[in-house]
């Protein structure tokens, strides 16, 4: 595991094939992202692009060929081993954002920290060197380390463009789909994960959110050196992505839509 | 400390279904509780009376009702019986101790009853001065003309010791049926729970004394005769003796044998209700692994989610088996403290419902429901843990 946070190791995917009930869904003879690279999956509903994130996250199932994220095999991983690497160094919006709905939006945002010591230092880190103050949270965790990382969500929250970030307390369930989908990007965000996977990250947002997310989202790759992948089926092409992939092109699964 | 929180949360959001089953487990603890108790202090009573009389006489009756009335006052007064019987059966050198007892007379709705020296001794009836000052505690009389007052007695009428009293022929009686002879007020007893608590306690002595001064004619009757024999191994040959030696028709009863009788209806209906509580027991704790397994069901996204923010299987099995044992053990503490609540209520209507504590065998109840609710929540935690390292 020592090797995963070398910022050298990007994905490595070679021959991949997916099936679902004899169905191949995912056939990708090559692909690979450098780490730090901005990728923009591209294609249509069914193209496969979700499939593609869940192999790299290491959530597919029925998969054969390679498969190499930060520079961990995931066909040969030991279990301990991809639960640590998702746990600390992969930031995962899935694309109905998926926020726990009696927790409060704070708590959703926190939830990575809790869970790996990296992030939580990772955040800490973050925003000490941001220097923010933090809004009082009726709910937010009291112990001095819980309240440190809680200054990188506020500035993420805050970057998101929610009108009044200090408001978290409510439950998640309680907000907009559009604020819901804000906190996911948050939780994927916070404590600098090595590898930001984004399943259409503002599909429930107006234009001039949906820019905002992006540019958040780039922004923080960038800025942390993060490899970023994220799919959509929007035009992005002014958003200034790295690289855009077509899924039509790179998936050449014969029957893509049925997952 | 998170886990600590989705538990609390997830709870909260499912409060009306979480407190309905949690209440009906709550309740069937304490009526199967409540049951268990009942049940030890019916047995505990019953042993306690079989083991203090051996053999009932009284006149030719059924030897149900005999035993009925004279331990527990259930029933009417059984026939009178001759008093020389008595005589007859206290010389035998197999009775330890012979007991007449009269029940023919009232006092303002209370009944009087007359009986011989060692009536107290048979019934173990202890007062607490006796126990403080180191003396056996029996109460006894001093005179024939003094009595002693129930609890209840004492509590309704207003009496005290040192007052007098008369009592009266039957118990409706009319203006002519009052005996005039007086009688004082020696002690009040302690509260017992027994029919004890509801009776005057007359000298058989001054009960004959006072039928004699009013001119009743037979004034020497009894209405039965408790007996406590030296070895109760010759019970049923005594019983045989007694019936033959008696110079009069008797009918000679062995409470044992009728209260034997009268548990295993006891235990019949106990069984029922024990098949009913764990009826709704078991209903109380499907409906808890219903809601938890509904509730899972719903959470299968988040299962993922939480797995992909780095929650290990095993915590996450420990959520889900968390909330179910926390669930069992909140309503094994209600159910407890309403049984004691529950008793301390009935403790005012029946002193032997004693209950602030627990015995083993309700420790053992509480136990099994404990294990069953565990039982039933380790099903979805397992399944749970399973699907989580699929993920």
């Amino acid at each position: 595991m020592e090797d995963i946070g070398k910022k050298d190791n990007g994905i490595d995917i070679s021959a991949l094939e997916q099936s679902h009930q004899n169905s191949e869904i995912l056939n990708i003879p090559q692909l690979q992202i450098r780490p730090g690279e901005t990728i923009c999956l591209q294609g249509e509903n069914g193209s496969g692009k979700t499939s593609l994130l869940r192999v790299m996250a290491g959530l597919g199932k029925n998969c054969k060929g390679s498969v190499s994220v930060l520079g961990q095999n995931l066909a040969s991983i030991k279990y301990q081993e991809l639960e640590r690497l998702r746990a600390d160094y992969i930031g995962f919006v899935f694309q109905y954002y998926r926020l726990v709905p009696y927790l409060s939006a704070f708590d959703n945002i926190m939830l990575p920290c809790h869970f790996s010591a990296r992030r939580r230092r990772e955040a800490i880190g973050r925003a000490a060197a941001k220097h923010i103050d933090v809004p009082s949270v009726g709910q937010r965790k009291d112990s001095a380390i819980m309240q440190k990382v809680s200054e990188d969500a506020f500035r993420l929250i805050r970057k998101l463009s929610l009108k009044d970030p200090s408001r978290l307390s409510k439950n998640a369930s309680d907000y907009s789909a559009g604020q819901q989908q804000r906190f996911a990007i948050a939780r994927a965000l916070i404590g600098n994960p090595r590898l930001v996977l984004v399943d259409e990250p503002a599909s429930a947002m107006d234009t001039k959110g949906k820019r905002a997310v992006y540019e958040l989202i780039l922004n923080e790759c960038r800025e942390t050196g993060a490899t970023l992948v994220c799919t959509t089926h929007d035009d992005m092409s002014d958003m200034g992505f790295d690289r855009y992939l077509d899924m039509g092109e790179l998936n050449l699964a014969k029957e893509p839509e049925i997952r | 400390m998170i886990l600590f929180k989705i538990m609390r949360s997830s709870l909260v959001r499912r409060k009306v279904r979480l407190v309905v089953s949690t209440l009906a487990l709550a309740f069937s603890v304490m009526l199967l509780l409540t049951l268990v108790h009942i049940d030890a202090v019916v047995h505990r009573y019953a042993k306690h009376l079989s083991a203090s009389t051996d053999l009932v006489v009284g006149a030719p009756a059924q030897s149900s009702h005999l035993v009925l009335y004279s331990l527990f006052g259930i029933g009417t007064p059984p026939p009178d019986l001759p008093s020389d019987i008595y005589n007859n059966l206290r010389d035998n050198p197999e009775v330890s101790r012979a007991v007449a007892v009269s029940v023919r007379e009232s006092h303002r709705g209370f009944v009087v009853t007359g009986v011989t020296s060692g009536y107290f001794d048979m019934l173990h009836l202890n007062t607490e001065a006796g126990d403080a000052d180191g003396s056996t505690g029996l109460p006894s009389f001093s005179d024939r003309l003094s009595v002693l007052i129930g609890s209840n007695v004492a509590t309704s009428l207003k009496y005290k010791e040192g007052e007098l009293l008369t009592v009266a022929a039957g118990f409706m009686p009319s203006y002519e049926d009052e005996y005039q002879t007086r009688f004082v007020i020696q002690q009040i007893l302690p509260a017992t729970g027994t029919t004890i608590d509801d009776t005057i306690l007359v000298p058989i002595e001054g009960l004959t004394f006072a039928r004699a001064q009013h001119g009743l004619a037979a004034s020497n009757i009894i209405s039965y005769i408790m007996v406590k024999l030296h070895n109760r191994q010759a019970l049923l040959a005594m019983q045989q003796v007694f019936s033959r030696q008696a110079g009069a028709p008797v009918e000679v009863a062995i409470p044992a044998v009728e209260l034997q009788l009268l548990t295993d209806y006891e235990e019949m209906i106990n069984t029922v209700m024990m098949a009913m509580i764990a009826i709704i027991s078991a209903l109380a704790l499907v409906m808890v692994f219903f809601n938890l397994s509904a509730s899972f069901a719903e959470r299968r996204q988040e299962l993922e989610l939480l797995r992909m923010v780095g929650a290990r299987p095993i915590q996450i099995a420990s959520l889900t088996l968390a909330e179910p044992v926390g669930q069992v053990i909140v309503a094994i503490i209600i159910g407890t403290l309403s049984y004691f609540i529950a008793c301390a209520g009935l403790h005012y209507f029946f002193p032997a419902m004693i209950g602030l504590e627990l015995s083993l065998q309700q420790v053992s109840w509480l136990l099994l429901v404990f294990m069953a609710g565990f039982s039933f929540a380790c099903l979805p935690a397992w399944k749970i843990y399973a699907v989580s390292r699929r993920i």
